[in-house]
């Protein structure tokens, strides 16, 4: 037993193995002290291994520790932290991109839904009859993306926790309401593509927001005026949407020109002209391209990639004129937005900290 | 507090230990309910030393290995001595009104 756990043994190399997954530094400062604790654990018959392998519990501790690491938890380099910060941003700005999109369904619900049928010039109809169980189930699915903005308003009240519920259920809730329709292995994958940029948001605010990170609860007035400026967006645009639609249906405008507008107002349109926006914000800011705008940058290069996934993922391959002029344009500009975004945050990075790859306290 | 740092600082109150050693006596604090991973234990020990609770106390090397050992600071103590206070009379007020629920009293 003492030969298979002793020094050098199959179990250390297998537990300093995974302790790889820390920062150079920290492995530097910490290893020999950590497998020093492990293996007397293991001599002692203490239940962290498994005679020849560490166990999933030892693994995972270890993996929790070098993920809060990497995301500027205490004891985390500059770059680090640096990286925490724009996790956390990509979560913040994810959520205020979702809670647009929530007030823009839920501003639909209620055109399609909440008004009466001769209200609207052509007689905007939802499907099923009103008041069937499967009415009120689409009404739901279309409400309940509003959970994204109880998932802000927790955050920037400086609760994480409740934040992390609302948004998973804002994420899950509507698929469970009404199922995609997946019959296709072309077609799952697909639906998995466009929902990738929500289930990023998601994970960057679980794994960002952890019991090391700074809190992020903001002033009242600045709270307030963060939720409240994407759902008024949200239902503005529901409102845009919904006339012109009303007005294309009732043959008032034609619908050819609105195609393209139509584009830029679904959500990979939105998402790309969100990301746009926050390049040119990242661009033009005092300072840029570095220094102040370096987090949000970082963060929407993470949020880019998703983006672009779900946009090629559903490309209109075969189609031709406006459809597919536009989502190429789109691709397009996601991808221009992509490499602009990580120029700037690869560049933030390296100045913010050189010691990536070195010991604190050690020259070059 | 976490719990777990808790059942750290009081593991430190008598004596400086190292890292399995603070594992060990966390383990027989709790009555062998907190089994301390050394992930989760390194990051306890190092959010308590960002707070100034814990610092290195000394080094040493047994049978080839390494052991740090960590005290507690004036402070940690302080922090300690606080929490455990607040404890002791969230458990005070929870023991008189079940009393009182025992003795047929208010809810």
């Amino acid at each position: 037993m003492s030969e298979r756990i002793g020094r050098g043994s199959v179990l250390e190399e297998r537990y300093r193995r995974w302790l790889r997954l820390l920062p150079a530094p920290y492995r530097a400062e910490r290893e020999e002290e950590m497998v020093s604790a492990f293996m007397e654990g293991a001599q002692r018959g203490r239940a962290g291994h498994d005679d020849q392998r560490p166990r999933l519990l030892e693994i995972a501790s270890v993996a929790a520790l070098a993920l809060r690491l990497r995301l500027g938890g205490p004891g985390s380099t500059p770059g680090s932290s640096l990286c925490g910060e724009a996790v956390r941003r990509a979560a913040l700005l994810g959520l205020v991109f979702w809670t647009m999109v929530g007030g823009l369904y839920a501003g639909q619900a209620v055109l399609t839904y909440g008004i009466p049928v001769d209200a609207l010039p052509d007689g905007v109809m939802g499907i099923g009859d009103p008041e069937s169980p499967e009415r009120v189930r689409l009404v739901l699915a279309d409400l309940v993306p509003l959970l994204w903005a109880v998932a802000l308003g927790a955050l920037v009240h400086g609760r994480p926790r409740t934040a992390k519920a609302a948004a998973t259920a804002a994420l899950v809730v509507p698929y469970v309401l009404v199922p995609p329709l997946v019959s296709w292995q072309v077609d799952a994958v697909r639906w998995a593509c466009s929902v990738l940029p929500a289930v990023v948001t998601v994970l960057a605010l679980a794994i960002g927001f952890h019991r090391d990170a700074p809190p992020p609860r903001l002033p009242a007035r600045r709270a307030l005026l963060l939720l409240a400026l994407p759902i008024a967006a949200g239902v503005l645009l529901s409102v845009v949407v919904g006339v012109l639609g009303a007005m294309v249906r009732a043959g008032t405008v034609p619908a050819r020109p609105l195609m393209s507008a139509w584009m830029w107002v679904d959500t990979p349109g939105l998402t790309c002209v969100s990301l746009l926006a926050v390049t040119v914000w990242c661009l033009a800011r005092p300072g840029a391209p570095v220094k102040p705008a370096a987090p949000v940058a970082l963060a929407a290069a993470i949020l880019t990639v998703p983006a672009v996934l779900a946009r090629v993922g559903t490309m209109p391959w075969g189609a031709t004129g406006v459809i597919g002029l536009n989502a190429t344009l789109q691709l397009a500009v996601l991808l221009a937005i992509g490499i602009t975004l990580a120029l700037i945050g690869v560049r933030a990075l390296r100045a913010e900290d050189g010691s990536l790859t070195e010991v604190p306290g050690q020259p070059g | 507090m976490t719990e777990p740092a808790f059942l750290v600082l009081t593991a430190l109150v008598d004596e400086p230990r190292h890292g399995y050693g603070i594992a060990q006596e966390v383990e027989r604090l709790s009555g062998g309910r907190v089994q301390l991973k050394i992930g989760t234990l390194y990051g306890v020990l190092d959010r308590l030393a960002a707070d100034g609770c814990v610092e290195a106390d000394r080094e040493e090397v047994r049978q080839g290995r390494l052991r740090r050992y960590y005290r507690l600071t004036d402070e940690g103590a302080r922090a300690l001595e606080e929490e455990a206070v607040r404890l002791a009379d969230n458990a005070r007020r929870a023991v008189e009104r079940l009393r009182l629920r025992q003795a047929g009293g208010p809810a």
